[in-house]
């Protein structure tokens, strides 16, 4: 069977519901393909006994309360997505009892300094520092991307997509950023480490500075300090946030305003093979669809598109060698553990506890190559923000570990429930040992994810919920600049954990909606030329 | 302090733009690789296959109704081995029965190990008056191929949760997953010790007597302790499984509970473990498949005339059709008595894989089998398999692959 419509979006995860959201928003005929048997990929959540779990989310970044939104929670709001959001007041609270860290860092701006300089007694001028020199380049990044939230819903294309079209405008874009937004372009060039030791910030206030790159998956030798400051500033200034339904919520929330707006999605199809017609790709073919478009937009991972969905033989040397430049981002591991007694009763205060051997965030990375646990876990405790996020009496916490590589190629099926059960029972250990609690007594359930289930429920390379690696030369500014990248392939164009604004929730989102203003601008500038032509 | 980023001269940033080049430059131009180059993308498409096909290969009457089916891959449909699975999960089987597309969830009886070597096992006893069972024991014969699901299910030790020992209390086909549960203990697979209070009618209706007598010599770790309703004999208790029973052979220190037989078995059971005050999390329930009769639920609405009959619109990849079904039929049967295929696995409200969404109309779903999450009550989502339309209803279903 054969169908026309304007867009398809392959994949209703974050990045493909955000897109759907825009193009269908803007009355184009959109139709989501998602090949499991629920949206949002890892913005979902999962039901064993009494207990419902978060599958993935430790908290949203750029959603901010009402009234004061941040850029992710203003999009959705503007796309008409209904979402009882709960805010958080804390950022983390990290534990590295090696080094007698505590440090339990409050949002907002004073609250964190005033922390900041308690935790590290001095730290007080260079940390405010990071904050001056954190606002301005973000100030650039908002010129360069236009992606401020209101210009989202003014449907005004960013000044990226005008560059785009006109890419002699792109070196005055550079001329802008070098006399307006010099911080920013400073930025971007070093590493978190870099730009941490100009700013005289002493070695333990970077350490719990930079504890969240683990959500973007590069270490601070590695990462841009651009990336880092942003995020972190994100969830200073605005909070962290979770859906009062866990992110199932989110996903069937998104998916309602889509159908709202005359989009289709339709699951349990799989995008089998993209169909390609004069050199661009024209649609895809399902089991039982060839489904045409004007432009086909993808969530999925573009090395599982490539390899999987296309002749690659057409494909240019330079998109190619592209692709095999970037580096397969984290791997996580997870425990979700449904408890017989409350988080008060266990002695669990925080929503967000960051368990470490070491602060030091690249001693961290290099230990997270290999199978086994590298000695950093992040406990969340959800009845700490929702407490009835679980039946009375009971408590979940979610347990995160991450590792990097291919460590997963020694593993035999017969030896994989072992290999998961002792990483669980690790950080276990872990959390029983630096928060002084007894979990294993009241586990009442308990389901343990890694790389394969990943894969199982999101099919990416190597079950990496993060995309790409978020490296200096490919953090949020160089993605950003180099926007053109992922429209490289005719009639194809990326959004996602591998998107423009790198992974989480928000990122991804965002990166689908960046993603859909180019692909509306593009559709609506052919069709006027073809009614000049016509 | 903050001058010093402006230590960093703005070349820094087009010097990145160039390294960001130079790796593309130095990358080669090769494909990118099939998601089996991946080691976790391997691993996953070995432990969780979306279908396994199977021929069967051999086929052992166990009397009483029980047949047990030997599968072995179908290399033919590409299925190279059989998943390997954790003992006390389950297969759903599909079928196609006189173009009536349905599934079932059928407990693995093999053990893990045996799956590992490339064959892997159903028992099946025939429900009387049952649509599905009787019609695999007439229509299954040596050489059938056979498509099910990658294993599934939650019914599995775990040492993390439960306690050392093992109290499994087994009614009917309810045996099956102890069977390979006994069998994986005895192979050293799992680590624990089960005590199983088995219950049969006579001891000539045992299935699988001969089998635990030499499992339990093979292992200390596994006891079976056959309840006898219909016969007192030596050497055998008789009787109904009660508290008096279950505490009679439970060790001093805490144990866990496994419940594993037909609907009957868990009511009774139920209200007997009540009376021994054990934790939530030392009582573990295999489900029991289909729930029948609706209407005879305490919570069925008794303030709304339901009709008999009712019409429902079916969207699937957008296109729909009118089908029309009897309410006191689960939305899921009424699909495939008109021929539908839609996916489903456990039949029990729990798996999630039926999951759809509920355009319009009114159903009933059971409390006690609705294993949906928060928002899919918020935003209209059903699992067909335990919803029973109320009105006429619009539902929009997915293809099975």
């Amino acid at each position: 069977m054969e169908k026309h419509v304007d867009v398809v979006v392959i994949g209703a995860g974050s990045g493909g519901l955000g897109a759907a959201l825009y193009t269908s928003k803007q009355g184009l005929k959109t139709l989501v393909l998602e090949r499991h048997n629920l949206p949002g990929g890892a913005v979902t959540s999962f039901v064993r006994g009494r207990f419902e779990f978060e599958a993935a989310l430790h908290e949203a970044c750029e959603v901010g309360p009402e009234g004061n939104r941040g850029s992710y929670g203003a999009y959705l709001e503007a796309m008409g997505v209904d979402i009882d959001w709960r805010q958080e007041h804390n950022t983390f609270h990290m534990v590295v009892p090696s080094e007698g860290i505590d440090a339990n860092m409050p949002c907002g701006r004073q609250n964190f300094i005033d922390e900041m300089e308690r935790q590290v007694p001095g730290c007080r001028e260079s940390v405010t520092n990071f904050f001056k020199v954190a606002e301005k380049g973000i100030a650039g990044m908002h010129y360069m991307t236009e992606h401020a939230p209101e210009n989202y819903f003014k449907g005004t294309p960013g000044v990226m997509v005008q560059k785009l079209k006109h890419d002699a405008q792109m070196a005055k874009l550079k001329a802008t950023l070098s006399t307006k937004y010099p911080d920013f372009l400073r930025m971007a060039s070093v590493t978190i480490n870099e730009g941490m030791d100009m700013l005289e910030i002493p070695k333990k206030a970077q350490h719990i500075m930079s504890s969240y790159w683990v959500y973007l998956g590069a270490p601070p030798k590695e990462m841009d300090f651009f990336t880092n400051a942003m995020m972190l500033l994100a969830y200073i200034d605005k909070g962290a946030a979770v859906p009062s339904m866990k992110s199932h919520e989110i996903s069937l929330a998104c998916e309602k305003a889509v159908r709202e707006h005359g989009g289709e999605i339709w699951y349990g199809t799989e995008v089998r093979k993209l169909i390609v017609k004069n050199g661009r790709v024209a649609g895809v073919k399902t089991d039982h669809w060839d489904i045409y478009a004007k432009e086909v937009i993808s969530n999925v991972n573009p090395h599982i598109v490539l390899g999987n969905m296309m002749n690659q033989k057409a494909l240019p040397e330079k998109v190619l060698k592209y692709y095999n430049s970037k580096q397969l981002a984290l791997n996580l591991y997870t425990a979700y553990i449904g408890l017989d007694v409350s988080a008060e009763e266990l002695g669990v205060a925080a929503y967000s506890s960051l368990l470490n051997t070491t602060s030091d965030g690249d001693e961290m990375y290099e230990a997270a190559h290999q199978l086994y646990s590298n000695g950093y876990t992040i406990v969340n405790c959800l009845n700490n923000i929702i407490p009835d996020s679980s039946p009375d009496g009971t408590c979940t916490l979610f347990l995160t570990g991450m590792t990097y590589g291919d460590v997963w190629k020694d593993v035999k099926p017969e030896e994989y429930r072992r290999v998961k059960q002792k990483i669980a029972a690790q950080m276990i250990d872990q959390a029983e040992c630096a928060m002084g609690i007894d979990i294993r007594s009241h586990i009442e359930e308990i389901e343990i994810a890694c790389a394969p289930t990943f894969v199982r429920y999101m099919g990416t390379p190597n079950g990496t919920p993060y995309g790409y690696q978020v490296k200096t030369n490919d953090g949020i500014p160089m993605r950003c600049m180099n926007e053109g990248e992922y429209h490289i392939i005719p009639g194809l164009h990326f959004c996602g954990a591998t998107g423009i604004l790198t992974d989480g929730f928000n990122c991804a989102c965002m990166s689908g909606a960046k993603t859909a203003q180019y692909v509306v601008e593009k559709i609506k500038a052919e069709s006027k030329k073809r009614s000049a032509n016509g | 302090m903050a001058e010093n980023l402006n230590q960093i001269g703005l070349t820094a940033f087009t010097k990145l733009a160039a390294t960001r080049q130079e790796a593309v430059n130095m990358a080669e131009p090769e494909y990118l690789p099939k998601e089996d180059a991946y080691a976790a993308n391997r691993l996953a498409k070995q432990l969780h296959p979306k279908h396994q096909y199977f021929v069967i290969s051999k086929i052992k009457d166990h009397g009483e109704g029980v047949k047990c089916f030997t599968f072995v891959p179908d290399t033919k449909r590409k299925t190279e081995h059989v998943a390997y699975f954790a003992a006390g999960q389950y297969l759903s089987v599909n079928l196609d029965i006189d173009g009536m597309p349905v599934t079932r969830a059928y407990s693995i009886s093999s053990s893990p190990k045996m799956a590992a070597e490339g064959e892997i096992e159903l028992t099946i006893k025939q429900v009387p008056g049952g649509l599905v069972s009787n019609w695999i024991h007439e229509n299954w014969k040596v050489g059938t191929r056979v498509d099910t699901s990658g294993p599934l299910g939650t019914f599995t030790y775990e040492g993390l949760r439960d306690a050392k020992t093992v109290i499994g209390i087994a009614g009917g086909s309810g045996i099956t997953p102890f069977l390979s549960m006994a069998r994986a203990i005895a192979d050293g697979d799992e680590e624990f010790q089960l005590i199983l209070l088995y219950g049969s009618r006579t001891e000539d209706t045992i299935v699988y007597k001969a089998e635990f007598d030499a499992l339990e010599a093979r292992t200390d770790k596994v006891k079976v302790v056959h309840v006898l309703s219909h016969e007192e004999k030596e050497g055998f208790e008789h009787g109904f499984i009660t508290a008096e029973l279950i505490q009679k052979y439970a060790p001093k220190e805490a144990y866990s509970v496994f419940l594993c037989g037909p609907q009957a078995m868990y009511d009774f059971v139920d209200k007997e473990l009540a009376k021994l005050k054990l934790r939530r999390k030392f009582i573990r329930h295999e489900l029991f498949g289909e729930m029948h009769n609706p209407k005879a639920q305490k919570e069925y609405p008794k303030d709304i005339t339901v009709p008999e009959n009712v019409r429902i619109t079916v969207i699937k990849e957008g296109t729909s059709q009118v089908i029309e079904g009897s309410t006191d039929d689960s939305v899921l049967q009424i699909l495939e008595k008109n021929g539908i295929a839609a996916p489903s696995h456990c039949r029990s409200g729990e798996c999630g894989w039926c999951h759809s969404r509920l355009v319009s109309g009114e159903v009933y779903i059971p409390t006690s089998v609705d294993g949906r999450r928060e928002a899919d009550k918020k935003f209209g989502y059903i699992h067909p398999c335990v919803s029973f339309p109320l009105s006429d209803m619009t539902i929009e279903v997915k293809p099975k692959s």
